[in-house]
């Protein structure tokens, strides 16, 4: 395990590419599962590379699919004078990475609520709003909570799309959203849209991820609470996209 | 994995190409390009999965192969001359391990310059931020070596920023 975890103890990238690829060991798994719980810089990590992996899949579930997609983006920069656009647009993608990789540590810093418009910049994105004694304050991504605390979600997308919001904690997956029905739910183009229900935070302490699953199509949510509960991550979601949120739980100081 | 097993190879896919897309993306900073690396890596293996054979695992044959690939590219003439254009004088910020936007640019410049194995050791060292343990599965040589890898390698980037800094002034 100590080669696993980079000097700082903290779990390294090529034991986080492993876990995803299940090459580990489910005594290895464990303990990492363990320190997750307790470090909100991997757990961060962990969700950012897990939102990167369901982008990606989104994009090119196949290796037919990256094919097409590889074929689309040859096609279109050579429809352009080649050099310096494409090149700017390749480094102000490479300038979004490093300044996600940046809004992370700085996260563990201090949690932004600004960290909520630099996620997965570009697509739908899940947001929410905790009320917390009365009193009602945007949350973000990378903030710590308390059980008891109740959360209202909202959704910014630039086209109708259905929805489904998910949760993994320590123990288990739920599904959040759509609340009544077996399907994800069909949702407008909206900026900031709260939807109508909360959640009310359990006992159970910890990190929890939740997912927001915006799609074109309507889907069922069942397949995707139990892949998340057995396998903890999603599957592949063709043409969807993954927004991620990282909370931890934890007693009032 | 056979190479007419279509379903393994898909399942490899998904399990590994998002992965080797993001190391690729970073290391050459460009989108277009990670997915050209991704694809003809995965394309390659297709057509040749007993180059697998031996390694640890698919995790670590895939860093060393996307690593390869990407200095490949990196290295290609029109890309040096892209690269020399802006990294300027950056090559003195390689002292520290953050990746900030000038040292990734520093970084890629550099690599393309030194001698293949120190050019893998710094991708997993700096772009990775991999440890000694890490580095030498993937590479497969003791964790010794490895010390003595980065240890050349300080050296260069030593005598490489005397040189940029000898020849500005």
């Amino acid at each position: 395990m100590q080669e696993l975890m980079l000097p700082d103890a903290c779990i390294s990238g090529l034991a986080f590419d492993e876990w995803a690829a299940g090459e580990l060991e489910a005594e290895i798994r464990a303990q990492l599962e363990a320190h997750l719980a307790r470090c909100p810089r991997c757990l961060a990590r962990n969700a950012e590379l897990e939102a990167e992996r369901a982008s990606f899949l989104s994009q090119a579930p196949s290796f037919e699919a990256h094919a097409r997609l590889r074929a689309q983006q040859r096609g279109s920069s050579h429809a352009r004078p080649k050099a310096s656009t494409a090149r700017t647009m390749g480094w102000s993608l490479g300038a979004t990475a490093l300044l996600a990789a940046c809004a992370v540590a700085l996260m563990m810093l201090r949690p932004q609520p600004e960290l909520l418009t630099t996620r997965n910049k570009g697509g739908p994105q899940l947001g929410f709003f905790v009320k917390r004694a009365q009193r009602v304050t945007r949350g973000a991504s990378g903030d710590t909570l308390q059980p008891g605390d109740l959360l209202r979600f909202a959704y910014s997308s630039g086209q109708g799309a259905y929805l489904a919001i998910l949760g993994r904690d320590e123990r288990a997956a739920s599904l959040y959203y759509p609340t009544a029905s077996a399907e994800a739910a069909h949702v407008n183009a909206a900026q900031d849209r709260a939807l109508n229900f909360s959640v009310q935070l359990d006992a159970t302490l910890g990190g929890e991820r939740i997912f927001g699953v915006f799609c074109p199509r309507a889907f069922e949510t069942a397949p995707l609470t139990a892949a998340l509960g057995t396998t903890g991550s999603l599957p592949v979601l063709p043409d969807c996209h993954v927004d991620v949120i990282v909370l931890r739980k934890a007693l009032a100081p | 994995m056979n190479s007419g097993s279509r379903s393994d190879f898909d399942d490899v896919y998904r399990r590994h190409a998002p992965n080797a897309f993001r190391r690729a993306r970073r290391l050459l900073g460009n989108e277009a390009d990670a997915h050209e690396v991704v694809h003809d890596l995965f394309l390659a293996f297709f057509e040749h999965p007993e180059q697998y054979a031996g390694r640890s695992s698919m995790s670590t044959f895939l860093y060393s192969a996307v690593t390869h690939a990407c200095l490949n590219q990196l290295r290609n003439r029109n890309n040096r001359l892209r690269l020399l254009r802006e990294s300027a004088a950056a090559l003195p910020a390689l002292d520290h391990r953050s990746p900030r936007p000038e040292r990734m640019l520093a970084l890629r410049s550099a690599l393309e310059r030194m001698p293949g194995p120190l050019a893998q050791v710094a991708v997993y060292y700096y772009f990775d931020e991999l440890t000694h343990e890490d580095i030498s599965r993937i590479v497969g040589c003791s964790r010794r070596h490895v010390g003595d890898l980065l240890q050349r390698l300080t050296q260069w980037v030593d005598t490489h920023t005397q040189e940029q800094t000898t020849c500005k002034s």
